[in-house]
């Protein structure tokens, strides 16, 4: 469903930031992809939704190349950031009504949001509030309304817990395993190792835009996955 | 294609929200509803003192009692869309024309035709016009409202990729192009609903207070200016979207725009004219009218010299009052008759010799302008002001017409003239009315009467220019200047209105390719 072959970025300063990355996420599958600070995570995400262009390789998303179709490509994936920006002077629910349209779905009424926004776990006072008083949690939690209405069959994260307290990174991932139950294919880059341990089906650790681990979720049960890191980030 | 609708919708309802736009609204209405207001009671004031003129100048042709100096005043209507671009108030309301005198537009200037209005000196005039006089509807737009355009836009893309939204918008399944025709779209409803919405009130005014009256036409103009207007708006957002997608930060990008804004806007336009003065200077009219003043003049004295074997007539004073021809005999009027045929023709032809050295300054008058519409072509301000001037029957092309229009009449005016010459001064009213004469019945009997009621009896009854008939100008040629047509206007908006809509074009494909290739 998401795919990366031979994936490279070369920035225009001459930095490598992605090197022939090869990546294959099935549908029901979290991917968690690991890695230090400018390791290449965001780069990687940001070139499945053609904000950035690639260099070499191609990324495809449920089969369609997202540089040749990035419009094609993007209706099927939806996407969170490491930090959920939407328009402050609208409400929650203004918000996830205007970009759920932008993803083509118009059919949906006032009910439809209020019902995610609650299944996403935020308060009900909340819902016609003007976003820019939220928190940084709220807003984390809005992102992935938006992504839950796009109904799209692949959810790609960057780093979508850092910064969450631990009781909402929990509620966030609770989320993410229910998306996964059904039949979402899932990438998300992330610096929590104890998270990536407990919910991904695949975890691939990246360094200097190499992908140099990739285990399963059978492979990782009776290692330390914190070792393992370490291990790779020494070499 | 709904997702364009749904940008333009969000655009709408963001700048809705915001301050800036509530400010920008408010202040764009106040200043077209003000102005407007106080340009509409000037627009009526002079709509009434035209009338008056109008009236008192074919009245004044109703007691003319000499062809010689039979001088038609032709007055110009205002223009109602004038309304929205005054322009400059040096513009003359009235063309004099007379067998003396072929006008020019230099006499807008006040070197032959009247410029104010004779005896309409007290109309009501406006105070505030005095404030607002050189602030226009046309001003308005062009340069409050533009800065607006760039208030709205400057953080179009700079913004939201600062803001983080861009990567949102951008993960959705639109194109960037289709972003791009959204957002322009939701700027451009937003900046025309306070242009829209102030031409509104503006309407509603007229209609309430009854000042002004529209014919189709006029209407038909005023949406043609509201077009241009809308027009003008799309140039400086595509403009402003442009810069913003080249500024790395949403305040450089604030930045460039006023740099751009004041460029177009008041850099170039007075640069252009200040090279174009440079690159045509005006022939030293004056200086030609003199020599010719002077080549006449010896030509004059030459043939009263001959015509008067030197000797000293009060039938050949040119300039003496009406009263000094009354009281001379038959013999000294036909003298004069003959005179006449001789010096008249020469005063004609001294008028169309001026007019050839005006014609040449007119014309370079003209090239300065062209001139200085292709240097500053590129300015967006500039080629608003000329569609706005054209349209409003404000600008030089529109008055070259007038003048024309008034050139033609006087043809006319002087076939009708020409053939009355011999006939054409003071003297020769005598002949038609022998009473007024002195023969020796009419000396006895006026004598007579000087004794029984004193001397004064000679002016103020015999001799008293009240006595003359006035002519029968029944088959005069009537001045008629009329409004310029739209059609011919709207010619001389097609240009400017053509440019702006290349720049337009322009500016969105660059702001298009520049989009297509902008890290989100
Ligand atoms: N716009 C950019 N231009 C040049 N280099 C960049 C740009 N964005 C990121 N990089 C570089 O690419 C590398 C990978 O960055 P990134 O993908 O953001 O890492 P991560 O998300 O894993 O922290 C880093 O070395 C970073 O400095
Ligand atoms: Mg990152």
């Amino acid at each position: 469903m998401i795919q990366a072959v031979d994936l490279t970025k070369r920035y225009e300063d001459g930095n490598l930031a992605l090197d022939h990355l090869n990546l294959n996420i099935q549908p029901g599958q979290i991917y968690c992809l690991l890695g230090a600070n400018g390791a290449g995570k965001t780069t990687t995400i940001n070139l499945f939704f053609n904000f950035i262009e690639p260099t070499g390789g191609t990324a495809l998303i449920n089969g369609v190349d997202c540089t040749k179709d990035p419009i094609g490509a993007k209706r099927h994936a939806a996407y969170v950031s490491e930090n959920v920006m939407l328009y402050g002077n609208f409400t929650a629910r203004q918000n996830l009504e205007f970009f759920t349209r932008l993803a083509g779905r118009r059919e949906l009424g006032k009910e439809d949001y209020y019902m995610v926004m609650r299944q996403v776990g935020l308060p009900e006072r909340s819902f016609e509030n003007r976003v820019k008083t939220f928190s940084k949690g709220m807003r984390q939690k809005l992102g992935i309304a938006i992504a839950i209405l796009k109904q799209a069959p692949a959810l790609i994260l960057d780093e979508p817990t850092s910064g969450l307290d631990p009781k909402a990174g929990a509620e966030f991932m609770e989320l993410l395993t229910r998306l996964r139950g059904e039949g979402k294919a899932i990438l998300m880059s992330t610096h929590d190792i104890f998270r990536a341990r407990e919910v991904a089906d695949v975890v691939g650790i990246m360094k200097e835009g190499v992908l140099i681990m990739e285990k399963s979720r059978e492979n990782l049960m009776y290692e330390d996955l914190e070792k393992i890191y370490l291990k790779y980030m020494e070499v | 294609m709904t997702g364009i609708l749904d940008i333009i919708r969000k655009e709408l309802l963001i700048n809705l929200l915001s301050l800036r736009f509530i400010i920008g609204l408010v202040v764009v209405m106040l200043l077209i509803g003000l102005v407007g207001y106080v340009l509409t009671l000037d627009y009526a004031s002079r709509r009434q003192a035209y009338i008056a003129a109008a009236e008192q100048h074919s009245r004044a042709l109703e007691d003319a009692k000499v062809y010689s100096t039979i001088k038609v005043e032709m007055d110009i209507p205002p223009n109602p869309l004038s309304l929205l671009s005054r322009g400059s108030k040096d513009l003359p309301v009235t063309i004099t024309v007379s067998p003396y005198h072929v006008p020019t537009i230099l006499d807008a200037s006040g070197s032959g035709a009247t410029i104010s209005l004779d005896g309409t000196g007290d109309l009501p005039v406006n105070p505030l016009l005095r404030v607002f006089s050189s602030i226009d509807v046309g001003f308005i737009v062009g340069m409050i409202m533009s800065l607006f355009c760039i208030l709205l836009v400057f953080d179009s893309f700079s913004g939201e990729k600062e803001q983080g939204t861009l990567r949102v918008l951008l993960s959705a399944p639109v194109g960037r192009l289709q972003l791009l025709a959204g957002k322009y779209c939701g700027a451009l409803l937003s900046a025309a609903t306070p242009l829209t919405a102030g031409l509104l009130l503006l309407v509603i005014l007229w209609n309430i207070s009854g000042l002004v009256t529209l014919t189709p036409a006029d209407w038909l103009g005023l949406a043609c200016m509201y077009a241009a207007s809308i027009l003008y708006l799309a140039c400086f957002l595509a403009l402003g979207i442009l810069i913003s997608l080249f500024a790395e930060e949403s305040v450089t990008g604030l930045v460039h725009q006023l740099l751009v804004w004041v460029v177009a806007g008041i850099v170039l336009p007075a640069g252009a004219g200040y090279v174009a003065e440079f690159l045509h200077p005006i022939l030293p009219e004056t200086e030609l009218i003199r020599e010719a003043d002077e080549n006449y003049g010896r030509a004059y004295s030459n043939v009263r010299y001959q015509q008067t074997e030197g000797s000293w007539n009060v039938a050949y004073t040119d300039y003496a009052g009406p009263e000094s021809f009354l009281g001379i005999t038959e013999k000294e009027a036909l003298n004069r008759v003959e005179y006449n045929k001789i010096i008249f023709p020469m005063k004609f032809a001294l008028a169309e010799e001026h007019f050839h050295i005006r014609d040449a300054v007119q014309r370079s008058l003209e090239r300065r302008e062209e001139a200085r519409n292709s240097l500053d072509a590129i300015s967006p301000v500039a080629a608003y002001g000329r569609i706005v001037r054209a349209l409003a029957g404000s600008d030089i092309g529109s008055y070259r017409r007038t003048f024309a229009a008034a050139r033609n009449y006087r043809e006319s005016l002087m076939e009708y003239l020409r053939p009355k010459v011999a006939t054409a001064a003071w003297v020769t009213r005598v002949l038609d009315q022998p009473e007024l004469q002195p023969t020796k019945e009419n000396m006895s009997y006026w004598n007579e009467r000087a004794k029984k009621e004193g001397e004064d009896v000679f002016l103020k009854e015999w001799w008293n220019w009240s006595r003359v008939k006035p002519l029968d100008l029944s088959a005069m040629p009537r001045p008629n200047l009329e409004v310029p047509g739209l059609r011919e206007r709207l010619g001389d908006a097609l240009f400017p209105c053509a440019l702006l809509m290349v720049l337009t074009a322009g500016f969105l494909v660059m702001a298009g390719w520049k989009l297509l290739r902008y890290p989100a």
